[in-house]
């Protein structure tokens, strides 16, 4: 049997569950869009290092549980590379990630 | 006129009987701190960013999926996303504190959100907190 001092390098995502909120709530609440391997922020393409700026400009940390809520919304052809990169770059802005869901009909 | 005088050399004897007690202690203390790695030889290609730490966090279990959608909790297979809600579920079902929720979650880089986003909502409907493992770009 193999052991190893594991070190591992990680992002820290506390997702909240159970929590549908209202279209109201929805629409004031900033997205991030994940396209592919295209980023949009509130609908306006941006690179990851652009994605970074916006956020930590947000200055989410600062402000009350409520209002740290970034949706992260994906297509279904999102690669789990794309999806790595927004939820740390929320996360480390001090962001709280809640996923989108599509509605099944 | 110089005398010589002879020095007698004394034998030090280095103490050895205890050696064998300090050597399995310190078997026992890199036992204790190393993790052992079961998920070692899953064919995962981890993503990259920027924005990735040393974790400091202790795990309660360990989520991969290998790079042919395999779903593991804690190095044995399993057949879906359920099965690992209820396998963090039943770990956290006596946790309070929010340090001994923390999961840590492996995907390969090329899997699609089909693929992964069940997992990472089964963690989180469990009570885990996701520790998403990467490396640096």
């Amino acid at each position: 049997m193999a052991t190893t001092l594991v070190k591992v390098k990680s992002i820290t995502a506390d997702l909240p569950t159970g929590e549908k909120q209202s279209d109201a709530a929805v629409d004031k609440t900033p997205i991030v869009n994940l396209r592919g391997s295209k980023i949009f922020f509130s609908d306006k393409e941006v690179s990851i290092d652009n994605l970074n700026a916006r956020l930590a400009a947000l200055k989410l940390s600062e402000q009350t549980p409520d209002k740290r809520v970034i949706m992260l919304e994906s297509t279904k052809m999102t690669s789990y590379e794309s999806y790595f990169q927004a939820l740390a770059a929320i996360s480390s802005n001090g962001g709280v990630v809640a996923i989108v869901e599509e509605e099944e009909s | 006129m110089k005398l010589s005088r002879k020095k007698k050399r004394r034998k030090v004897q280095v103490p050895i009987a205890s050696m064998g007690d300090i050597a399995f202690l310190l078997i026992i203390f890199f036992m204790l701190l190393s993790e052992f790695s079961k998920d070692k030889d899953l064919p995962i290609d981890l993503p990259r960013s920027d924005q990735v730490k040393k974790s400091e966090v202790v795990v309660v279990a360990r989520v991969a999926i290998a790079a042919d959608g395999g779903i593991y909790f804690d190095g044995d297979r399993v057949d879906s996303a359920k099965d690992i809600e209820w396998g963090v579920r039943a770990l956290l079902s006596k946790t309070v504190a929010d340090e001994q929720r923390h999961v840590q979650f492996k995907c390969d880089a090329s899997l699609s959100k089909e693929q992964f986003e069940p997992v990472l909502k089964a963690i989180a409907e469990g009570g885990g907190i996701i520790e998403a493992v990467g490396e640096d770009q």
